[in-house]
């Protein structure tokens, strides 16, 4: 509402509903396209279910977009983002997992929750699935850095300033994360 | 170093991501089958972790993200537009009310400072005195007219709006006064005694004369 007043009055005569909102649309599209992967990814990771994670990362970035006056930097931008859509998909993972737990209490002993695609089932396999066991055991920071550094494109020190954090921290969670997954997984 | 050494140094290289061991633990390895048989393990154990995180974490966007944040932030903009015009409107009926309240507060009518029995009594004496002051101090153009709407006229509501305030003016008083207001304004020295109290005289012109008996007899006492 502040950036609507704020606004001069060609702005609000815009067809752009972005620029009737006193966001800058061409920057906000930027944004967007940088950051709706990452967000995307990043939620999918946790989630490992492309709807749910595509539906976490939209309300990331409508909750970015609401607050674009405070976010208005970049590295800000896709630090909040990534954060928030980390957060999100945690909250939704557990809640699917209470609901299942509850599901399965429920259910005849033995009977396990089918895989919800074909797809899903093709791409998965065991180490994959032991994997993913091993990762949502970890702690969520070290999930966190672990997801981010094996995004491409991001070196050690991206992830640092994303969750800003020194880069000796980043290094030696995510040497701790290894290790325990690999014992997990010996 | 023994086997157990070299093997905690492989596995630390390997967790910290970095390629190479040093040489000492390089040529352990290449002497004992069984700490390259360890490295090798290893080895192909965090490939296999790196390869599926990369997987995991580097799943393909689906097309449909980019429009669907797109459609949703078009959304939100359109009911913050109507929330702002909701809000305007809102703003703009408080801020005429309040500016009503204020201007019927100001216009309030301003009830006497007197108590109603002591405005009773003072009533008639303003209907006396108020307007041969007036008469007085600016004399008006149609003195009759000025004077028979005396100060009342300027705060009506106060004399409409106490009905319990009357005052019984006999018709031989009115007549008397309407003649006193008509005469007023001819005789000025008049009105000026009769309005204001008399000036008091100069103290420090006056003079202490002394007391003087220029002759003084002494008769006897007539007795009966």
């Amino acid at each position: 509402m502040q950036e609507f007043v704020l606004n001069p009055p060609a702005r609000l005569l815009s067809a752009d509903p972005a620029e009737k909102a006193g966001v800058d649309s061409t920057e906000f599209e930027h944004r967007l396209r940088e950051c709706g992967p990452l967000a995307f990814r990043m939620a999918r990771a946790v989630l490992r279910n492309d709807a749910d994670a595509e539906e976490v990362a939209q309300e990331a970035l409508l909750r970015a977009y609401r607050k674009w006056e405070d976010l208005r930097d970049p590295a800000r931008f896709r630090a909040w983002v990534v954060r928030i859509s980390f957060r999100l998909a945690l909250d939704r993972w557990r809640s699917v997992r209470r609901r299942e737990r509850r599901e399965t209490a429920w259910a005849a002993p033995g009977t396990q929750p089918a895989p919800r695609t074909a797809e899903q089932v093709a791409v998965s396999n065991e180490f994959q699935a032991r994997l993913e066991r091993a990762l949502d055991e970890l702690a969520d920071k070290s999930r966190l850095v672990v997801i981010l550094s094996a995004i491409h494109g991001y070196t050690l020190e991206e992830v640092a300033a994303i969750l800003e954090i020194p880069v000796g921290t980043v290094k030696s969670k995510l040497f701790h994360a290894r290790k325990r997954l690999a014992e997990k997984l010996r | 170093m023994n086997c157990a050494e070299v093997q905690k140094e492989m596995l630390e290289r390997l967790v910290a991501r970095e390629g190479t061991i040093s040489t000492e633990s390089n040529v352990h390895r290449q002497c004992c089958a069984v700490c390259r048989e360890y490295y090798e393990a290893q080895s192909d154990l965090f490939r296999s972790i790196d390869h599926t995180l990369g997987l995991i974490a580097n799943s393909s966007v689906p097309p449909s993200l980019l429009p669907g944040i797109r459609a949703r932030v078009g959304e939100q903009a359109a009911p913050r537009f109507v929330n702002f015009r909701g809000w305007a409107l809102t703003v703009l009926v408080t801020s005429a009310l309040a500016i009503i309240a204020l201007m019927s507060f100001w216009n309030r009518p301003r009830p006497s400072l007197e108590s109603p029995g002591l405005a009773r009594q003072s009533a008639p004496q303003r209907s006396e005195s108020t307007p041969t002051v007036a008469a007085v101090t600016r004399p008006p153009r149609k003195p009759a007219a000025r004077l028979a709407r005396p100060r009342v006229a300027s705060a009506p509501s106060v004399v409409v709006e106490q009905p319990t305030q009357e005052v019984i003016v006999l018709s031989e008083e009115r007549e008397a006064f309407a003649r006193f207001a008509s005469t007023v304004s001819e005789n000025r020295a008049m009105a000026l005694a009769l309005t204001h109290p008399a000036q008091p005289e100069d103290e420090s012109a006056k003079e202490i004369a002394l007391l003087k008996i220029e002759s003084v007899t002494v008769k006897p006492l007539e007795l009966n």
